[in-house]
C-alpha cells in the first residue's frame, strides 16, 4: 500500500515535470505566407520572430510582384476597423445629405454604390513596409516583429489598374507600360457628382498622392504601377465638405491587398 | 538598389515634389514675385531668399526678396537712377541711389472659383519715389497664369479709375504728395489714396520647360518720372521672357514702355527644412551599437570614454557623475548644432562601455561654464531604437528635460580646472552699401580671435583685425548729424588704422537660480565703445517667454580702435521681453523681442524685433527702433531699422558645426536709436533652453 502510493506520487511528479517543461518552452506564434512563394502555408515560429524568419524559408519566387506584397499585421487591425467604420458612417451622412436634396438622386446612387463596395472590402491589417526580401534582410527597419496570426502575401503581378470612386462604374483597365493616371481616367467615364479638382493615386505599395486635374491646379500626372488605384473624389453635396470622406477613402484603399492570383479575378 | 526599389523611389520623388509648380513663380524687376513692372499674387515657397538685379534705363535695381512665411513676402531694394546725380556726392560722379522696402501679404489661396489674392505696399518707408499700393488676383488656366490688379500711387499713375475706396470715405480720393527727402517715414496717410489704375498680365510656361513668356499691361504712364522727362512710355504693354536655368538661377529679357530693353538676373535659394542637409561625410562615424544586446561588464576607463565623447560627440566634458542608475555627462557643445545629435553620439559611447547597472544616460549641458539644462534618455529604449526595434516616438517618450539642480551624486571623472587658451584665424569682410562715395565700399580682413579661459565661467575674449585690401580711398563722406555722433563716425572707424582691436573684454557668467542667469563684463566691448556692464535674464524652462535687463556705462573709443578713448560717455541699458512662437497657428515660429530703454545718444525708446525661426534654425527677421528723437533730428531714414538672416553653417557643410552666418542689412547708420553692439548675450548663452528646437530636430539623435 505504501509502495503503491509512492509509485503514484512518483508518477504525479513526473507529470508535473512534463507540464513545467511545456510552460518553460518558448511561446510560439503561428503565421502564414501566401502567393508566389516556393513553400506557402502556415509556419510555427518562436515568439519574437521577424518578417525575415518567415520570408526567408518560404522563398519568394522570381515572378512575385514585390511592390504589391503585403504584410497583414494583427496590430493594425483595430485602427483599420475604425477607419472602415468611420468611412461607412461618413458615406451614410453624405447619403442623408444628398437624399434631402431634390436633385440629389444621382449622388444617392453613387454613394450607395460606394458604400456597398466599401462594406464588401476586407479589413486587412496591411502595414506598409518595403517587402522586397533583400531589403528586409539588409535594412532592419523593414524587418519587423511578427505577431501571432499575421499573414504575408506575395501576389502575382496584376495586369490592370483600377479607377474607383465617383465614376459611372468602377473600371478595371488593362495596364500598359508608362501609363499615367490621366490615361486611366480617360477610359473611365466620370460620375456627375465627381470632384472636378482633385484625384488620388494609390500605388500598389500603398503610396498615396494627391493630383490636381482642373485647369487651375493641374500638374504632371503620375505614372501608375500595375495594380494601382486611381480614386476619383466625390464632390461634397448640399454644402457638405467631402474632404474627410475622400481622405479616408484613399487611406482605406491603401490598406487593400492585391489579389494573389491573376486568374482568379 | 534594385531596379524595383529605384522605380518606387522615382515614383515617390515624383509625387513628393509638391512644390513643382506648372507655372513657377518668377521675380519681377523690383524683386518679389511678379511679371516685370507689375507684381502678381503668387509667392515663393517659405524659406526662399532671392537676390536679383534688373536694368531698365534709367533705372538699375538690386533687390533682395525674403519669404519668411508662405503668405508674406518682403523686399529690400536699391534703385539707381542714372539720369539723377547723388545729391550728397560732391564729385557728382555717382548716380542717385534710393533705398526702398516692399511688403506683400497673401489673403486667399487659389481655389476652383476664387483667385489667389494678395495686397502689397511698394517702397514704404523710403523716400517714396516709387511708392505705390496694389491689390492683385491671380488665376491659372493650364500653362497660363493671369493676373489682374488695381494699383495706387506709382503703380496707378495713369489714374484712369476713380478710387473705389472713395465710396467709403471721400478722403481716399486724393493722394497727398508722398515724396519725402529724408525717407523712412511710413506714409500711412497716403496709402491706397488718390486715383487708381488697372494693371494686368499673363505668364505662359512654354512647352520648353526653362522658357517662360510674359506680357503685362502697366498702370503707370511714366508722366513726371523721377528719371526725368526722357523716360517716356510709347505703349503701356511690356513683353519679356524668363529663362529659368534651374530653380536657383533665372535670366530675364524684355521690352518695356515700347522703347526700352530690360535685362535681369535672379538667384533664388531655399533655406527651409525642405532642402536637405549635405551628408556629414567629414564627421567621425558614430560608435556602432553592441550587437549582442547585452550590457557590458567592463571596467570603465573614464579618461578614454571622455576622449571618445570629445572626439565623437563634440562635447567638451567637464565631469562625469553617477546618480544611482543614471550616468551624467556634464559638458559644453563644440560641434553639433542639434543637442539630440550630440546626445545620441554620447549615449552610443556610454552604452558600449558603461557598467551594466546604468539605466539612464543624461547630458548636462553647459554654456560658458553655466548649466543650461539636463536631457536624459533611457538606455534600453535608445538601443532598441537604434536597432529599429522601437520607434523614434518610443524613444522620445523616454526623454526628460529638466533644470540642472544640485543632486546627491558620485563623481567618477572630473577635468582639472586649468587656464585654457584658444585662438583662431578667420577671414573677415566689412562693407558699406549704397553710400554716396561708391555703391559698395568694402574691406577684406584677416581676423585673429582668442579666448583665455580663467575659470569655467570667467574668460577674456579678444579680436584683432588686419586690413588686407579695401577701396576705402573712395570713402569721403561723413553723414551730417544733429545728435551726438554715436555711430556716424563710421568712416573714421573704418579707415583710420590697418590694425584694429574691435574687442577685448572680460566676461563672467553665473546662474543665480534654476531660471535666473547673470553676467558681468568689461573692457573694449565693440568697435566704437568701451566700458562695463551687466545683464540679468529670467528664462524659465518650457516657457515661451523670457525677461532680461542690462545696464552699461560706456565711453566712445578712439578711431584707431586701440586703447584710446574719446570724451563721450553714456549710461545705456534696456529691459527686454523675448516671446517665442507667439502665433503658432497662423505664423509658426514667429518670435518677438521688445526692448525699451536708453540708447547711445541718450535717447529713450523702444525696439521691436520680429523674426521667423524655421525648424532647421534658419532665422529671418527685422527690427525697428522708435525713440524720442524726432524724424527731423534723426535725419535721413527717420528711425533706425534693418533686417537680418541667420543661417547655421551646418546646413551647408559636410562637417557638423555650430557656427552661424549672420547677414545684417541696415540701410543707414544713424545716431538715433543706436544700440550697444556687445558680444554674447545671456539669451544666446542659454539658447539650449529652446526645447522646441531640440524636439524639432530630435531625429538627429539616431544619426
Amino acid at each position: 500500500m505504501r509502495n503503491f502510493s509512492l509509485l503514484r506520487h512518483g508518477l504525479l511528479s513526473v507529470l508535473l515535470c512534463l507540464t513545467a517543461a511545456r510552460v518553460q518552452a518558448a511561446p510560439q506564434i503561428e503565421v502564414e505566407i501566401q502567393g508566389k512563394v516556393q513553400y506557402p502555408g502556415k509556419y510555427t515560429l518562436p515568439e519574437g520572430s521577424r518578417l525575415l524568419d518567415l520570408v526567408l524559408p518560404a522563398r519568394a519566387l522570381a515572378d512575385a510582384y514585390l511592390p504589391g506584397a503585403a504584410w497583414l499585421h494583427q496590430d493594425s487591425l483595430l485602427a483599420q476597423r475604425k477607419l472602415k467604420a468611420g468611412l461607412l458612417f461618413e458615406l451614410g451622412s453624405h447619403l442623408t445629405a444628398a437624399g434631402l436634396q431634390p436633385t440629389g438622386g444621382e449622388s444617392v446612387a453613387l454613394l450607395q454604390r460606394l458604400r456597398g463596395w466599401v462594406a464588401a472590402q476586407p479589413v486587412s491589417g496591411r502595414r506598409l513596409v518595403n517587402m522586397d526580401p533583400i531589403d528586409i534582410e539588409l535594412q532592419r527597419q523593414n524587418n519587423q516583429f511578427l505577431k501571432n496570426g499575421d499573414v504575408v502575401r506575395y501576389p502575382a503581378r496584376p495586369t490592370w489598374v483600377m479607377v474607383v470612386g465617383a465614376v459611372q462604374a468602377h473600371c478595371r483597365i488593362s495596364f500598359t507600360p508608362l501609363m499615367r493616371a490621366s490615361d486611366a481616367l480617360q477610359t473611365c467615364p466620370r460620375h456627375p457628382a465627381a470632384d472636378p479638382d482633385w484625384i488620388d493615386v494609390i500605388q500598389p505599395d500603398g503610396h498615396l498622392t494627391r493630383v490636381g486635374i482642373a485647369a487651375w491646379n493641374n500638374e504632371p500626372s503620375p505614372q501608375l504601377a500595375p495594380g494601382a488605384f486611381v480614386l476619383v473624389r466625390v464632390a461634397g453635396s448640399n454644402g457638405m465638405d467631402a474632404s474627410g470622406l475622400n481622405a479616408d477613402l484613399a487611406n482605406f484603399i491603401a490598406t487593400l491587398p492585391l489579389p494573389l492570383e491573376e486568374a482568379g479575378q | 538598389m534594385t531596379l524595383r526599389a529605384l522605380f518606387l523611389a522615382v515614383l515617390a520623388a515624383y509625387s513628393a515634389n509638391g512644390l513643382a509648380n506648372v507655372v513657377p513663380p518668377t521675380l519681377g524687376d523690383f524683386g518679389g514675385v511678379g511679371l516685370m513692372q507689375t507684381p502678381s499674387a503668387r509667392m515663393l515657397p517659405a524659406g526662399s531668399v532671392a537676390i536679383g538685379t534688373s536694368k531698365v534705363e534709367p533705372y538699375g535695381r538690386l533687390a533682395m526678396t525674403l519669404q519668411p512665411f508662405d503668405w508674406l513676402e518682403a523686399v529690400y531694394r536699391y534703385t539707381s537712377v542714372s539720369t539723377v546725380k547723388y545729391a550728397a556726392d560732391p564729385t557728382g560722379k555717382q548716380s542717385n541711389k534710393d533705398k526702398s522696402f516692399d511688403l506683400k501679404v497673401r489673403l486667399t489661396q487659389e481655389t476652383r472659383r476664387l483667385p489667389e489674392i494678395s495686397v502689397g505696399l511698394r517702397d514704404i518707408g523710403g523716400t517714396g519715389l516709387f511708392s505705390g499700393e496694389y491689390i492683385v488676383a491671380n488665376k491659372r488656366w493650364n500653362d497660363l497664369d493671369f493676373s489682374l490688379g488695381l494699383g495706387w500711387g506709382y503703380m496707378g499713375k495713369r489714374g484712369d479709375i476713380e478710387n473705389p475706396l472713395g465710396w467709403i470715405y471721400s478722403g481716399f480720393r486724393d493722394r497727398p504728395s508722398s515724396f519725402d527727402s529724408q525717407g523712412g517715414k511710413v506714409a500711412l496717410t497716403s496709402f491706397f489714396r488718390g486715383p487708381a489704375a488697372l494693371f494686368a498680365g499673363v505668364q505662359w510656361q512654354t512647352p520648353w520647360k526653362p522658357l517662360i513668356l510674359k506680357l503685362e499691361y502697366e498702370g503707370n504712364n511714366y508722366k513726371n518720372e523721377t528719371g526725368g522727362p526722357t523716360v517716356k512710355q510709347d505703349r503701356p504693354f511690356n513683353i519679356g521672357l524668363t529663362y529659368r536655368h534651374s530653380d536657383y538661377l533665372a535670366f530675364n529679357i524684355g521690352w518695356e514702355r515700347g522703347n526700352t530693353l530690360l535685362f535681369g538676373i535672379n538667384f533664388t535659394g531655399d533655406f527651409s527644412p525642405r532642402r536637405g542637409v549635405p551628408r556629414k561625410v567629414s564627421d567621425p562615424a558614430p560608435v556602432p551599437v553592441r550587437p549582442d544586446n547585452s550590457r557590458p561588464a567592463i571596467a570603465n576607463d573614464w579618461p578614454e570614454i571622455v576622449r571618445q565623447i570629445e572626439d565623437n560627440a563634440g562635447i567638451k566634458v567637464q565631469k562625469i557623475t553617477r546618480r544611482n542608475r543614471e550616468l551624467v555627462v556634464k559638458g559644453e557643445h563644440k560641434r553639433y548644432l542639434y543637442t539630440a545629435a550630440a546626445l545620441g553620439r554620447t549615449a552610443r559611447i556610454i552604452d558600449a562601455q558603461a557598467a551594466a547597472d546604468i539605466d539612464w544616460i543624461t547630458l548636462s549641458e553647459t554654456h560658458s561654464g553655466v548649466p543650461v539644462l539636463e536631457t536624459s534618455i533611457k538606455r534600453d529604449t535608445f538601443r532598441k531604437t537604434l536597432q529599429q526595434d522601437a520607434s523614434l516616438g518610443d524613444l522620445r517618450r523616454t526623454v526628460e528635460q529638466v533644470n540642472t539642480l544640485p543632486r546627491r551624486e558620485e563623481e567618477v571623472f572630473a577635468k582639472k580646472d586649468e587656464v585654457e587658451f584658444d585662438w583662431g584665424f578667420a577671414p573677415g569682410y566689412n562693407q558699406n552699401l549704397g553710400g554716396p562715395d561708391a555703391f559698395v565700399l568694402y574691406q577684406l580682413t584677416a581676423n585673429l580671435d582668442a579666448q583665455l579661459r580663467l575659470s569655467e565661467n570667467t574668460w577674456i575674449d579678444g579680436l584683432m583685425s588686419f586690413n588686407l585690401y579695401n577701396n576705402f580711398d573712395k570713402f569721403k563722406y561723413t553723414a551730417p548729424s544733429n545728435l551726438p555722433r554715436v555711430r556716424t563716425y563710421l568712416r573714421e572707424y573704418m579707415i583710420s588704422s590697418d590694425v584694429i582691436m574691435p574687442r577685448l573684454q572680460l566676461n563672467h557668467v553665473k546662474r543665480m537660480n534654476s531660471d535666473w542667469y547673470a553676467m558681468a563684463y568689461g573692457g573694449f566691448l565693440e568697435s566704437m565703445y568701451a566700458g562695463v556692464g551687466g545683464e540679468i535674464l529670467y528664462r524659465p524652462l518650457n516657457s515661451n517667454l523670457a525677461l532680461g535687463f542690462n545696464l552699461n556705462w560706456v565711453k566712445q573709443r578712439g578711431f584707431k580702435q586701440d586703447f584710446a578713448l574719446r570724451d563721450y560717455s553714456v549710461v545705456t541699458g534696456h529691459a527686454s521681453a523675448y516671446f517665442r512662437n507667439i502665433v503658432p497657428t497662423l505664423a509658426p515660429g514667429l518670435n518677438l523681442t521688445l526692448s525699451a530703454g536708453r540708447y547711445l545718444a541718450k535717447d529713450l525708446g523702444v525696439t521691436f524685433d520680429v523674426s521667423k525661426e524655421f525648424d532647421n534654425g534658419v532665422r529671418m527677421g527685422a527690427w525697428a527702433t522708435f525713440t524720442n528723437v524726432s524724424a527731423e533730428q534723426f535725419g535721413e531714414g527717420s528711425f533706425d531699422k534693418g533686417f537680418y538672416i541667420s543661417l547655421p553653417f551646418d546646413l551647408m557643410t559636410t562637417a557638423s558645426t555650430r557656427r552661424w552666418a549672420n547677414i545684417v542689412l541696415q540701410p543707414l547708420t544713424r545716431d538715433g536709436g543706436a544700440r550697444l553692439n556687445r558680444g554674447p548675450t545671456l539669451y544666446e548663452i542659454t539658447e539650449g533652453r529652446n526645447v522646441d528646437f531640440f524636439h524639432k530636430n530630435f531625429s538627429s539623435i539616431l544619426q
